[in-house]
């Protein structure tokens, strides 16, 4: 592994989407580095475009998108134009993905032991007559007591909990260098997601690996992440690390999300924000959240907005930002 | 006795009353209509060497004798004879043999055909999908009786020909049930996951999909064995599936038509011979998904 630069380097992604009322841009102008050891929060509501974020990186867009602009780098080597054989070496081997729904990410009518095979034998990971011990030791990481009994279920024997961790061994039984997990926590109750953000993190602490972890929930970014992207309609609003954005919000968009977590110690209103996010078609202008927002103005809607950088990896994408005076 | 059954989570008790071995309900319906059909097939595959009269023996004297329990029937011809004196039960099961054969290969090839073509016209979309989708409408838009005139007149009255005919009528239905199965299924994230964990597209469908669709494409089987062994009598009833003397159950009805209402058993028994086994088969399909779909099985 090479310790220096980024893993992954994403730069200005763009997507474009055929529709029958005329072309959307589900992701627009998106930017952002993982380093090794890296935990990334890509956050935003529903229809923000995270998924589509990690169907794009992984190529994998439905037949009406495709990336229109940006590039995407593995460790410097050119994702986008790269040939279908170099991208299979990088994929799987070098590319996890856990899903938000464990049982439909998993093949209901095969054991469990013939899905992580599929993964190691696509990509010669282990010889044939080490995979059993290494499935088994890849389980008892995983929080497994009996592995064996796992091994020999088929999903829907598993209980939700068990088969996210499944599913995580799945992704990273080739010790991938780049996680994607795309709401890997949502679909399960309080104290299993606990245990999977620890098997997270313990992933990017003591293997390296780099983790991008889409989500709309802040209270568990903040938990677990070190820096976090907000996106809103396609387009990052704001970036930076965890304090700096959990601590001085710049755009309304993510004061409002901070605002719609339940915190237990306040008992107060939740606070939701109306209206839902806008579809984004080709030629608009202005900032995408205007409709939604208590703070707008009329150059919001009129002009384009540019980014506003403070440091690296922190700015946002807001001409009347909140904490303006803090650093 | 409230004490053992309370005492059930005690160590030592649990152990000592012996667990009743319960037979899977998938086992059972497999092996009630399984040995019946096997027993049949056996016997089918051994007629030529079983003691029983030749099939295509002509005894004029016994001509048209009605089966052994009515007035005028004889031990000698246990189901009765036809016009020719020939004996009904031998000839049911000559018949077996033909029936059975044309049936299975020609389901086994219109399946394999079919559900290749589907697996692929569902997996891969874009213009694959496009050609063999029309393609298949095309199919079904052909009346099946003109295709087989014109594949028989064509290529000659056999019985490889009467296996191809059921075989092409029967593969654009595997094909748009299994097209549309697969559509559902390679929008599920196991697939997808599959496909950037690097998969070959073949190995994804061979051995992903295709386990996913066994449970239907074995009941559609099913049904279609059905289907074709009646589509085999519609053939040999108009005079272009199994001809004199070959035998094949639906040749048997077609040859007792005239004589319906004098001897009713020359159609009778064929007609229920293969009302029986499409049953069975039927049966059978359903006792083998339940028995060995996972999805199905309990814990």
């Amino acid at each position: 592994m090479s310790g220096k630069g980024p893993l992954l380097e994403v730069r200005g992604l763009c997507v474009e989407c055929d529709d029958p009322l005329g072309k959307i841009i589900p992701v627009e102008d998106l930017t952002f580095t993982l380093a090794p050891g890296d935990i990334v929060g890509l956050v935003g509501e529903s229809g923000s475009g995270k998924t589509t974020v990690l169907r794009g990186l992984t190529g994998q867009l439905d037949a009406n998108c495709r990336v229109v602009g940006g590039s995407v780098s593995f460790r410097g080597q050119q994702v986008l134009t790269a040939d279908a054989s170099s991208l299979d070496r990088i994929r799987g081997s070098e590319v996890g993905v856990v899903f938000q729904n464990a049982m439909t990410s998993l093949n209901p009518v095969l054991k469990v032991k013939t899905q992580i095979n599929e993964v190691l034998r696509a990509h010669d990971a282990v010889p044939r007559d080490q995979r059993r011990a290494w499935m088994r030791q890849q389980l008892v990481q995983l929080g497994f007591r009996d592995p064996d009994r796992v091994l020999d279920s088929y999903p829907h024997q598993l209980s939700g909990g068990m088969a996210q961790r499944v599913a995580i061994a799945v992704a990273t039984c080739c010790r991938p260098s780049i996680v994607f997990a795309d709401e890997c926590t949502t679909a399960l109750d309080v104290t299993v997601q606990a245990e999977v953000v620890r098997l997270m993190r313990d992933l990017a602490e003591q293997k390296g690996t780099a983790l991008l972890f889409i989500t709309h929930d802040l209270a568990l970014v903040a938990e677990l992440c070190t820096r976090v992207i907000v996106l809103y309609g396609g387009k990052v609003v704001e970036s930076g690390t965890i304090d700096q954005v959990m601590q001085a919000p710049r755009h309304p968009y993510t004061r409002a999300l901070l605002d719609a977590v339940p915190l237990f110690a306040e008992r107060r209103r939740l606070v939701g924000i109306g209206g839902l996010p806008p579809v984004v078609r080709k030629g608009f202008v202005g900032c995408r959240f205007a409709e939604r927002c208590e703070l707008v103005v009329a150059a919001c809607r009129t002009e384009a907005i540019p980014w506003t950088s403070i440091g690296p990896g922190h700015g946002h994408l807001c001409i009347r930002p909140l904490h303006a005076e803090t650093p | 006795m409230v004490e053992t059954v309370v005492a059930g989570n005690g160590d030592g008790v649990a152990a000592a009353v012996p667990r009743r071995h319960v037979w899977h309900r998938g086992t059972v319906q497999i092996l009630a209509t399984g040995i019946p059909l096997l027993l049949l097939a056996v016997a089918a595959v051994a007629a030529p060497w079983l003691p029983i009269p030749d099939a295509g023996a002509i005894d004029l004297s016994s001509s048209l004798s009605p089966p052994v329990w009515l007035d005028g029937g004889s031990w000698d011809h246990l189901l009765g004879t036809d016009q020719l004196g020939r004996d009904l039960a031998t000839r049911l099961l000559w018949g077996a043999r033909l029936t059975l054969l044309i049936a299975f290969s020609s389901t086994i090839i219109g399946a394999i055909v079919g559900t290749t073509l589907g697996m692929l016209a569902g997996y891969v979309r874009g213009w694959t999908d496009f050609a063999i989708s029309r393609f298949v409408d095309a199919q079904l838009a052909i009346p099946f009786l003109l295709l087989a005139i014109t594949i028989m007149t064509a290529r000659g009255q056999s019985i490889g020909a009467i296996v191809a005919v059921l075989a092409i009528i029967g593969w654009a239905q595997y094909a748009r049930v299994i097209r549309a199965e697969v559509l559902t299924l390679r929008s599920r994230p196991f697939i997808l996951g599959l496909r950037i964990a690097g998969a070959s597209p073949a190995r994804i469908i061979f051995r992903h999909v295709l386990p996913n669709i066994a449970d239907t494409l074995l009941v559609l089987a099913t049904l279609q064995i059905g289907y074709v062994i009646l589509a085999e009598s519609a053939l040999s009833f108009i005079g272009l599936g199994v001809a004199s003397p070959d035998i094949s159950w639906g040749a048997m009805l077609a040859d007792g038509r005239e004589l319906m209402t004098s001897a009713w058993w020359l159609v009778a028994f064929p007609g229920l011979s293969i009302t029986i086994v499409v049953v069975l088969i039927s049966l059978l399909g359903d006792g083998v998904k339940a028995r060995f779909d996972p999805r199905a099985r309990t814990r």
